[in-house]
């Protein structure tokens, strides 16, 4: 009982790190048509700008976090301005590869400016405990934050006139355009969202672990696979697909095949941990490949 | 003088090996060249530098007290960059062109590895004073060690974790040969001494989070955690253990390449061996040497690069400068060799054992040596 917990704890924690950033992917894929691996530069760029804040500025985590999501969330929109902006009309495998293009270049800017080296925030959490699981309470705050973050993330899409010209855009953009709606000042909104949601999510992998400019590498393909699983374009189906990928990856490492089939402990190596997110990648890919190209035809 | 312990203890070496007398090098011989390959750039070129400093002062020593066999040493030193590709383009310079016949190295196993593949078919000879993966044992008769390789480290660890009463212990080690390949060595020493290795866990390096992989230990708990890594990731694992609640001690091979995470939690928790017998009387000469030649303290290769030039030197002191030659006498000096890093005992393959060892134990904030 320990165990599945344990499981659970870990699965809710992890896919909360990887839903945050996995939102935007989805959402700007539903609006622009194009996987932007650039988005998860975002959550690196937003995870240094907090530890800058705090570090150097002695701002408070919590403060820093906002401010850097903010500060990132700008940034985005400037992204958008020098870049994409620019290749609106370029078929979305062009955007895709240059947005590794953005991506890479990002992480030679943070490289450049923050050195190779790891660095950790300067921070101490309890550790609790729940039926013989063990989690802390820096986790506690990520699974809230992601919670307040995904509230506000419905109420602004699901409550606000912006939220329903999004949701418009994302239908149908020509019909949405015709009726009025301002597509080139709601798309900027959307890059504010997404840098926004993506800035807090890499602060909140940070915290847990260690800023490097290569962090990106190491939530690239959680993230990807999360939004497949999700349906590239269901911003909270991105969310789900987090919890999803989490879930298996947690129940698969987590369990002793051995102990079940011969009696002697074994369980599969955690570094196989990818090739679960890349296997339902795969799967989703062979099982619903019409529907993937129906939505990325637009 | 300031060389005059190593140039003395040089001096005593020769006499009792050579037939000649430790005349004034004959200036109508050429010199004999030996090949340096380091990484003056790349990677951690500073412990790099400071072996090819350690091997130049023994170089100087030797020709002080008269060079091998009247002959001059000549130092070519080439730079590997710390990449396989570049150490191999050294090598390949050093023996094809330069026609060294011996080759002191420094750089990683993936380095050191491919230069003893090039080394072997064509007969040459390579001091290596750095890389420690237990697979440079399979070059015995060409590549030769002044350190210990991991297999000796792991041992020692093992043996260690056992002294300290340790019953039951978990391994938690990087997915590489330098990782596996110790926890492999010492995991066989602990169970030797009757220990019971519960779980033997290979991380993937570069990992935002080890608490997955150390999940299982949480139920096993196990006496002792025996460990190797490099750096972030030891940081990485040791947030993980915290964070689970697993409380048993660590013992580790080179804990100097550990990173705390918690320096209160850590406190007398992490303990481990590393390569030791640099305070030897010799080491302690050569380190003064070495401040007032290079106005700073010598990292550990130094004294490496220093034993295993001394040893090339002796060798040929003996034998003469033929290849075959100077392989058959080098296992011969060794035996009376007294070196910078303790005595040289080797294999049967040309690798250390039985090396000093120094113990440490994490207190206080630091790293403190511990009676042995």
């Amino acid at each position: 009982m320990c165990r599945v917990i344990q499981i659970l704890f870990n699965t809710l924690i992890y896919g909360s790190e990887i839903a945050i950033i996995a939102v935007g992917v989805a959402l700007s894929y539903s609006i622009l048509r194009f996987a932007n691996f650039a988005h998860v530069q975002f959550a690196v760029v937003g995870a240094y700008t907090a530890f800058s804040l705090h570090q150097y500025a002695g701002a408070p985590i919590a403060l820093a976090a906002v401010l850097a999501a903010l500060l990132t969330g700008l940034f985005a929109v400037l992204v958008d301005w020098l870049v994409f902006a620019r290749l609106r009309n370029i078929t979305p495998e062009g955007k895709m590869i240059v947005s590794w293009g953005v991506a890479l270049f990002i992480r030679s800017i943070v490289a450049a400016m923050f050195g190779g080296s790891a660095r950790v925030f300067d921070v101490s959490s309890d550790t609790l405990s729940i039926g013989g699981a063990f989690f802390t309470l820096q986790d506690v705050i990520v699974v809230a934050a992601t919670a307040l973050a995904m509230l506000a993330l419905h109420a602004l899409l699901y409550r606000t006139l912006a939220g329903t010209a999004l949701r418009a855009l994302a239908s149908n953009r020509d019909l949405a355009e015709t009726r009025g709606i301002p597509a080139a000042r709601m798309i900027g909104l959307m890059w504010f969202i997404c840098g926004t949601t993506a800035a807090l999510g890499g602060t909140l992998f940070a915290l847990q672990t260690r800023l490097q400019p290569n962090m990106d590498l190491v939530m690239l393909l959680p993230v990807f696979s999360a939004v497949t699983i999700g349906g590239l374009d269901r911003v909270f189906g991105a969310a789900l697909g987090a919890v999803v990928l989490s879930l298996a990856q947690n129940l698969l490492i987590s369990v002793d095949f051995g102990t079940l089939f011969s009696g002697e402990s074994w369980s599969v190596p955690t570094q196989f941990r990818d090739f679960i997110a890349v296997g339902a990648m795969v799967l989703i890919l062979l099982l619903r490949p019409r529907r993937i190209a129906a939505r990325a035809a637009g | 003088m300031k060389l005059g312990f190593s140039v003395l203890a040089a001096v005593c070496a020769m006499v009792a090996f050579s037939a000649l007398s430790p005349g004034a090098v004959r200036a109508d011989e050429p010199p004999v060249s030996v090949g340096v390959i380091a990484n003056l750039t790349g990677s951690d070129p500073k412990s790099s530098v400071d072996m090819v400093h350690g091997v130049e002062m023994a170089a100087d020593a030797l020709n002080a007290a008269g060079g091998v066999k009247g002959r001059k040493i000549a130092l070519i030193v080439e730079d590997s960059e710390y990449r396989p590709q570049a150490g191999i383009e050294a090598a390949t310079k050093l023996f094809d062109v330069n026609k060294v016949d011996a080759a002191i190295v420094f750089g990683g196993s993936s380095v050191s590895i491919p230069i003893a593949e090039l080394a072997a078919p064509k007969g040459k000879i390579l001091m290596n004073t750095s890389a420690s993966s237990a697979k440079l044992g399979n070059y015995g008769g060409t590549l030769f060690s002044t350190l210990p390789l991991d297999d000796i480290v792991g041992q020692q660890v093992g043996f260690y974790a056992a002294s300290k009463g340790a019953k039951t212990a978990a391994f938690i080690v990087p997915n590489n040969t330098f990782g596996t390949g110790l926890m492999e060595s010492a995991a066989k020493a602990f169970e030797e001494k009757g220990g019971k290795v519960l779980r033997k866990i290979a991380y993937t390096e570069g990992q935002p989070d080890y608490r997955a992989d150390l999940q299982a230990l949480v139920a096993l708990k196990p006496d002792a955690i025996i460990s190797a890594g490099y750096g972030d990731d030891t940081r990485t694992a040791f947030k993980a253990a915290r964070e689970l609640g697993i409380d048993a001690p660590w013992y580790v091979g080179y804990p100097s390449i550990f990173s705390v995470e918690n320096d209160a939690w850590m406190n007398g928790k992490l303990s481990g061996v590393d390569n030791g017998g640099l305070d030897s009387p010799m080491g302690q000469k050569l380190k003064a040497a070495a401040v007032a030649k290079y106005s700073a303290e010598p990292r550990p290769h130094f004294y490496y690069g220093y034993d295993a030039m001394m040893l090339l030197g002796l060798a040929m002191q003996k034998a003469g400068t033929g290849v075959a030659a100077i392989k058959a006498a080098l296992p011969d000096v060794a035996k009376s060799y007294d070196g910078a890093t303790g005595k040289i005992e080797w294999d049967a393959r040309g690798q250390r054992i039985n090396p000093p060892m120094d113990k440490f134990m994490f207190k206080d904030g630091k790293l403190q040596a511990i009676a042995n």
